[in-house]
């Protein structure tokens, strides 16, 4: 017991020193371990950790599988499903190329080739959250892909595991993953309520509930040869079922942070003074993951009707090593399917790109603008900007964005018969605005080209309700008499936009409190204030709830 | 690892399913994982033995059960339940002991065997009871704090004790210096503890208290540090644990540190009641069985009693004194680790540890079931239990609050709504996670709790069924619900969502009103741009009024 109470001193201590310089640095959380791992890999035992590690690899998964949405897949838009399967293909053959012609055997070219293919949704998807949150294009976008990708790297783990890859072995794996994974989608469906209302929202038998799945559908792939991934996985997704697995997140997740710390922290003990051959091998993998993968992303999108930023601000979420190729590596490497310098590659190139991504995250639009200068980014073929406007609009109202807010302007807009036209970048919305007959630019906000269409120096009034300041930016910098509203999320914002020319800026907290402040006095001074408000309130959802689907 | 994973996977099923039944028939989890061992080991169908995976977890339980323990002991919390609980502590075990001692020659054990039963009952226990205590949010009450109290001034002695039965008893001068030398041990590890509580830990933790998950791991840091040290300094790791707790205790965000930890004390700790009733041997229950249940009767009534006539003396009142004691009526795991040492060293036979384990099982199989129903228990004798009842009987204990404002977290909405508020309500009540506003909003007039509002503990605190309006900026749906679900009816709510949906579901649970910023925003253009279009003069006279609030709350914000 002594013994792993100081490795685990060592590797939570490490961690807490490395997560300090990287928390200090907005970087994310899993190079700090990997590196911490290399810290102490002269002090501590592997052989006892890689038990451990194991544990963290399942509750990892399981976690995947618990955040995991079937009905995302079926959301998922044909471009990002096209792109994935161009990237892949694309990448693929060039990496497997690159092993070959470095001298790999094929199994090893395979697991070079998905370490350089895949791209990670644990540290992708941190870093495009607020993007998600805000419902932006690129965001959605790098979603889906992470998506589609996750998957895939399921099924290869699957692949992976037969011993021989006859077909038969093969066929027979996938079979009986696609088994347990349909059981789970079953229990899910019919069974998972019905636990969930005997446990009577008691948070530790939800968690009982969710280790017994996960502890039961390993014991399971184990018995049929396959790896514990797959049971973990399946296990998540058996108790995905909202909105109980908000509670198990909350449970699950403190116990997956314990065991994924010593995961991650033991892959870097693994990791020893690299030899020549595994030097070679992580900087093709680096090469590979941030410049040429992110580069063929850019262009398929572009292919596909983006727009070149929107398509560079895709990339740069997709651009390091995931951790299902560690995953896999460290399951090869148990096995001894994996030759050690290749395995040291993986693990060094994938603390170098999660750590080099979140670099070109943070400073994505200098990247933008410095390519665009030098116009390595071309628009090519592409669909945008694009308009239909009425002939010789003027006077007219601007309006950004066709969202919720923006349906709900139109809707005044339209009562008080202003002329108007909409700037839109998603697709989807340009069919429905192309459909009412609207006048509309297609065209992203920040580029120069898409004003071109909109005339602003004609136009009588700008309304922006996107709480981005590169978008009120743009809009005071355009050459216009124009008056100008905007919506700006903190105080000095709203005034140093003012300053320079705005109209009106919305600061939506001071509304809500102005609001709220509103309604105090009238629940002291009415009656019955609290039905009228809660009746009002309601019906004003329902019909802004209304107008989206219609 | 692959016979570790089916082994486990048979074992937290079946605990798992007869968790459940417990949970039908109103008996804690402890049982249930109890029964699991019992079903799945020697004494049942002998299908399981324990692994070193089951060993390992079952050791990091008390470990982390002992950390889990000092998290929560905010010392200015108990500082006015300090001296009760220890005089109450140092008195309990004594005549525990003596009644152990009496009932072990009574039912005719030898002199030695008996002075073990005494010194291997008069703990109760600290996993039980504290696990049980915070399943039901009770662990900040009066007599939740006096048991906990009473549990750590146990625990010390226990680690004294176990010092004790290693150190070496052939040369008294010997056991003596070890005695010392595991005091002053004690004394340092503690010093440390308080030391860095103070000065090192609130710099270090301030910082990164945002990221929840960064931030367990520091905790997690923290404690190993100390519990490499004391298992350095030659005391158990459990003590490290507890100071590294406890000194972690001392910040505001130790009760987010303690929810991250406290599934995983739960995991550990299941397993280590599994592990234990893994190893009981089906011989070592028959030999003694009937004194088992003899003893066990008698240590329950005895134990309630002795605590009873103790708290009652330190004048806290009747109610208290009775839950306090019926929590307590067990006796604890360590006496099984005791007995294990005692058998090692040869004071004791095999069977006497038989006898003790099911000493343990009894007791805290029925002492579950009385915690779990100290409420409804105590309604049935608070006639009989009234008769202690005298004057100068009170209760140390919270302010109750009623009728005030509840506001649960603080930006610049809640900013801006607090005078009007205070105007209204008098009493305002602030729950607030992020620790950047913790010293603005612990200087500012208003009743501030840190915490986070998913926790039983903090919602209890915040006195959310006596409140007379409840404002929150959380759009977390989970706290959402909680509030809608603890409110009193008439108390109108308003709440915070992030999209429409979330709206409608808030609406449909009960919310009087639901702010979402993009609504707010677009009914506002919407309502300006007619005036705009129309006339301009106008609008530019309407707007003034914001302006100037942007104006002048840009500066001095």
């Amino acid at each position: 017991m002594a013994e792993i109470i100081t490795s685990m001193t060592l590797i939570f201590v490490a961690s807490a020193l490395m997560l300090l310089i990287s928390n200090r640095f907005d970087q994310p959380a899993v190079p700090a371990y990997l590196t911490a791992g290399i810290l102490i890999s002269l002090f501590v035992n592997q052989s006892e950790l890689l038990g451990l590690a194991q544990i963290g690899i399942a509750f990892l998964v399981f976690i995947f599988g618990l955040k995991f949405d079937p009905e995302k897949i079926t959301a998922v838009k044909t471009e990002s499903l096209a792109v994935n399967s161009l990237q892949i293909v694309l990448v693929g053959t060039l990496s497997f190329g690159f092993a070959t012609l470095i001298g790999l055997e094929p199994l090893q070219g395979l697991y070079f080739t998905l370490a350089a293919t895949f791209s990670s949704s644990l540290v992708g998807l941190e870093l495009i959250s607020e993007e998600v949150d805000k419902n932006l294009i690129h965001g959605r976008l790098a979603e889906s892909i992470h998506l589609i990708q996750d998957l895939l790297a399921v099924a290869i783990v699957v692949f992976l595991s037969s011993q021989t890859f006859t077909f038969n072995h093969v066929a027979t794996n996938l079979g009986i993953a696609a088994s347990m994974i349909v059981s789970a989608l079953f229990i899910r469906k019919y069974l998972m309520d019905w636990i969930s209302e005997l446990a009577e929202g008691s948070t530790e038998l939800l968690m009982l509930t969710g280790l017994s799945f996960l502890t039961g559908f390993i014991a399971i792939s184990q018995y049929f040869g396959l790896s514990i991934v797959v049971g973990s996985f399946a296990a998540g997704i058996a108790v995905a079922r909202f909105p109980h697995n908000l509670d198990i997140l909350d449970t699950m997740g403190s116990i997956k942070d314990f065991f994924a710390a010593i995961f991650f922290v033991t892959l870097g003990v693994l990791l020893s003074f690299p030899s020549t051959e595994a030097m070679i091998m992580t900087a093709g993998l680096i090469l590979i993951t941030s410049l040429v993968k992110p580069a063929l992303m850019v262009v398929s999108l572009i292919q596909q009707g983006y727009d070149p930023r929107t398509s560079f601000l895709t990339a740069t979420s997709l651009d390091q090593i995931s951790e299902f190729a560690l995953i896999i590596a460290i399951q090869a490497w148990i096995a001894g399917t994996i030759s050690e310098p290749l395995f040291h590659a993986i693990i060094l190139a994938a603390t170098v790109t999660m750590t080099t991504s979140s670099y070109t995250k943070l400073y994505e639009h200098q990247l933008y603008e410095a390519l665009n200068k030098y116009n390595i980014i071309r628009s090519g073929n592409q669909v945008m900007p694009d308009s239909n406007i009425q002939n010789g609009i003027k006077n007219h109202i601007i309006l950004i964005g066709f969202d919720i807010q923006g349906k709900r302007i139109v809707e005044q807009l339209d009562e008080i018969g202003a002329e108007f036209l909409i700037i839109e970048n998603d697709p989807e919305k340009i069919s429905d605005l192309r459909k009412q007959g609207e006048n509309y630019v297609y065209g992203n906000i920040l580029n120069s080209e898409t004003w071109k269409h909109a005339k602003p120096e004609k136009a009588n009034l700008i309304i922006s309700t996107a709480p981005f300041p590169e978008v009120s930016n743009t809009i005071l910098n355009l050459d216009t008499d124009a008056g100008k509203i905007l919506r700006a999320e903190e105080l000095w914002e709203a005034e140093n936009f003012i300053e320079r020319g705005a109209d009106y800026v919305i600061v939506p907290e001071i509304l809500s409190a102005e609001l709220i402040k509103e309604h105090l006095l009238g629940l002291r001074s009415e009656e019955n204030y609290e039905e009228e408000l809660r009746r009002r309130s309601l019906l004003e959802v329902r019909r802004y709830l209304e107008s989206e689907e219609g | 690892m692959s016979t570790g994973f089916e082994s486990l996977a048979i074992i937290i099923v079946l605990a798992t399913a007869l968790s459940f039944v417990a949970r039908k028939t109103k008996q804690p989890t402890v049982i249930a994982y109890i029964a699991a061992g019992l079903i799945l080991g020697p004494v049942g169908l002998s299908l399981i033995g324990q692994t070193e995976l089951t060993q390992l977890f079952s050791e990091l339980g008390l470990v982390f059960l002992l950390f889990f323990i000092g998290l929560e002991i905010n010392i200015s919390e108990i500082q006015e339940v300090l001296k009760p609980t220890a005089i109450i502590g140092i008195f309990q075990m004594a005549l525990t002991a003596l009644l152990g001692f009496a009932t072990g020659t009574i039912l005719g054990f030898t002199t030695v065997e008996s002075f073990f039963i005494g010194a291997a009952t008069m703990f109760s226990s600290t996993a039980l009871v504290v696990k049980l205590l915070t399943d039901m949010d009770e662990a900040s009450t009066l007599p939740g704090r006096l048991d906990v109290g009473v549990l750590l001034v146990q625990d010390i002695v226990v680690v004294l004790l176990l010092a004790l039965l290693t150190a070496n008893f052939s040369d008294p001068a010997t056991a003596v210096i070890r005695f010392l030398e595991i005091m002053a041990m004690i004394a340092l590890i503690g010093g440390i503890s308080i030391a860095s509580s103070n000065y090192l830990l609130p710099r270090l933790f301030k910082r990164i208290s945002q990221k929840p998950s960064i931030f367990f791991i520091y905790g997690l840091a923290w404690a190993f540090i100390l519990i490499s040290g004391a298992d350095y300094l030659g005391l158990s790791l459990e003590i490290g644990a507890f100071f590294g707790g406890l000194s972690l205790a001392q910040l505001p965000y130790s009760s987010e540190l303690q929810e991250r930890v406290r599934p995983l004390t739960d995991l550990f700790m299941a397993v280590f009641f599994i592990n234990f009733a893994l190893q009981i041997l089906p011989g070592q229950l028959s030999a003694y069985f009937f004194e088992a249940l003899i003893a066990s009767v008698v240590l329950i009534a005895g134990k309630f009693g002795i605590f009873f006539g103790l708290i009652d003396r330190m004048k806290f009142t009747p109610e208290t004194s009775f839950k306090a004691s019926l929590n307590m009526t067990q006796i604890s795991e360590f006496s099984i680790i005791l007995g294990a040492l005692a058998v090692r060293e040869g004071i004791i036979g095999d069977q006497m540890l038989g006898f003790i384990s099911l000493v343990a099982i009894t007791t805290m199989g029925v002492s579950s079931y009385l915690l779990n129903f100290n409420h409804a228990i105590y309604s049935r004798f608070d006639h009989l239990v009234n008769r202690f009842d005298a004057e100068e009987k009170e209760d140390v204990d919270v302010e109750q609050l009623e009728g005030h404002a509840l506001i649960i977290g603080y930006n610049m909405v809640t900013e801006r709504v607090l005078d009007l508020l205070e105007q209204q309500y008098e009493d305002v009540v602030v729950v607030d996670r992020n620790s950047e506003n913790a010293e603005k909003l612990s200087r500012s007039p208003y009743e501030y709790i840190y915490g986070d509002f998913k926790h039983g503990e903090i919602r209890n605190a915040s006195g959310i069924k006596n409140a007379a309006f409840i404002l929150s900026i959380v759009r977390d749906m989970k706290v959402n619900h909680h509030i809608l679900r603890d409110r009193e009816r008439e108390t109108p709510v308003f709440l915070e969502a992030g999209s429409f949906e979330q709206a409608a579901e808030l609406y449909d649970r009960g919310a009087e009103y639901v702010m979402m910023e993009n609504i707010v925003t677009a009914d506002k253009v919407a309502d300006y741009l007619e005036l705009y279009v129309e006339d301009p003069e106008v609008f530019r006279e309407e707007i003034q009024d914001d302006l100037e609030t942007i104006h002048w709350g840009g500066r001095s914000g």
